[in-house]
């Protein structure tokens, strides 16, 4: 009864955070002050004030959670809506994702030289860009450590839909579909969240570069491993 | 009461269409790994495609589900209060390494898709 009863405290508190981040994003127009990352530091701040631990409020973050699958399972529609126009630019969608993949593997390597950071953490930076099973299981077959695959994730996805904006304003990029290509495939489903409320095809581009630039970056790293 | 039937129908399709991605990655697990998640994406878009699901009978739950989508990630942003420990030796370094190379490969994707984009239809005109 006490764990039922925690775990609806903990869903209520981050529903209640959230849709505070929420106003505060609308109301200050910051793009960084994200809705995800403002509320989880904010929850972070509450769970330390009352020296709880992250398992005591995993107890219910574990159940919001674990609606993510079938959320990113109904990303189909807005492909399926935006079908045509995916379609029809089909080889930019790719030569787009190929160039993202490319980027990600040149830039991890050379920050990661110039830093002097040790090979184990280098070879779990390699797939940030995928969703977590998938960049987990990359970093296992080149030899990275699975939790810090998983860290590079989220921070990697938590960053990404900050920026966004920020990119596409400074980047002066015009095309929806090549927005959402941007997004989904330098910070899969967390950028896809941040895209899904953008204008146009944004969302359903995003959706489709996240699947397709974790398939093409497995296949990548079942090559070169 | 028939409005809650109705959601309720609409979350178990998806549960149903999520359930078989998983099965279907689990099985080809040994082969490619391809999370439940999207495997279900992809059965969905065929059911879609090939009208055996019509996309008003999933619509109304489904938009709901990505209007909000950002807030089913907040627990895993507040697990990084455990999992920075990890990489507490060089934390500094790996955040500025992914915020230059995150910034950097959406760049990179949105201009190039972009040139691409307008390439074709220059061509095409």
């Amino acid at each position: 009864m006490t764990d039922i009863l925690t775990s609806l405290f903990f869903i209520l508190l981050t529903a209640v955070f959230f849709k505070f981040s929420l106003y505060v994003n609308k109301k200050f127009k910051i793009t960084f002050l994200n809705p995800i990352l403002l509320s989880s530091v904010l929850i972070i701040i509450v769970l330390k004030l009352f020296n709880l631990t992250y398992s005591d409020y995993n107890k219910g973050g574990s159940v919001i959670v674990s609606a993510m699958g079938p959320i990113v399972t109904v990303l189909a529609i807005p492909i399926y809506k935006n079908r045509d126009a995916l379609i029809k630019n089909f080889i930019p969608i790719i030569g787009g994702i190929t160039a993202s993949i490319i980027a990600t593997f040149v830039s991890v390597t050379l920050l990661c030289r110039l830093f002097g950071i040790n090979e184990t953490v280098f070879l779990s930076l390699l797939c940030k860009s995928i969703t977590t099973p998938m960049a987990v299981e990359s970093a296992k077959m080149l030899g990275g450590n699975e939790s810090i695959a998983a860290l590079a994730v989220i921070i990697t996805g938590l960053i990404g839909a900050a920026f966004a904006p920020l990119v596409i304003k400074v980047g002066k990029i015009k095309n929806n579909i090549a927005k959402g290509i941007g997004i989904g495939s330098s910070s899969h489903a967390l950028g896809t969240a941040k895209a899904v409320e953008m204008e146009g095809e944004t969302g359903a581009a995003s959706g489709l570069a996240m699947g397709l630039t974790g398939l093409m970056t497995i296949i990548a790293v079942i090559i070169i491993a | 009461m028939k409005n809650i039937i109705k959601i309720l129908i609409q979350i178990a399709i998806i549960y149903i269409i999520y359930s078989a991605g998983n099965l279907i990655s689990r099985l080809i697990s040994n082969v490619i790994v391809i999370p439940g998640s999207i495997m279900g994406m992809v059965i969905l878009l065929v059911l879609l495609s090939t009208n055996v699901l019509k996309l008003s009978v999933i619509e109304e739950t489904s938009s709901f589900m990505l209007k909000y989508m950002s807030f089913f990630f907040v627990p895993i942003a507040v697990g990084i209060m455990d999992s920075y420990k990890l990489i507490r030796d060089s934390i500094f370094q790996i955040m500025i390494i992914i915020f230059i190379s995150c910034i950097f490969v959406m760049y990179v994707s949105c201009k190039v898709t972009d040139i691409l984009i307008s390439y074709k239809e220059k061509n095409h005109d």
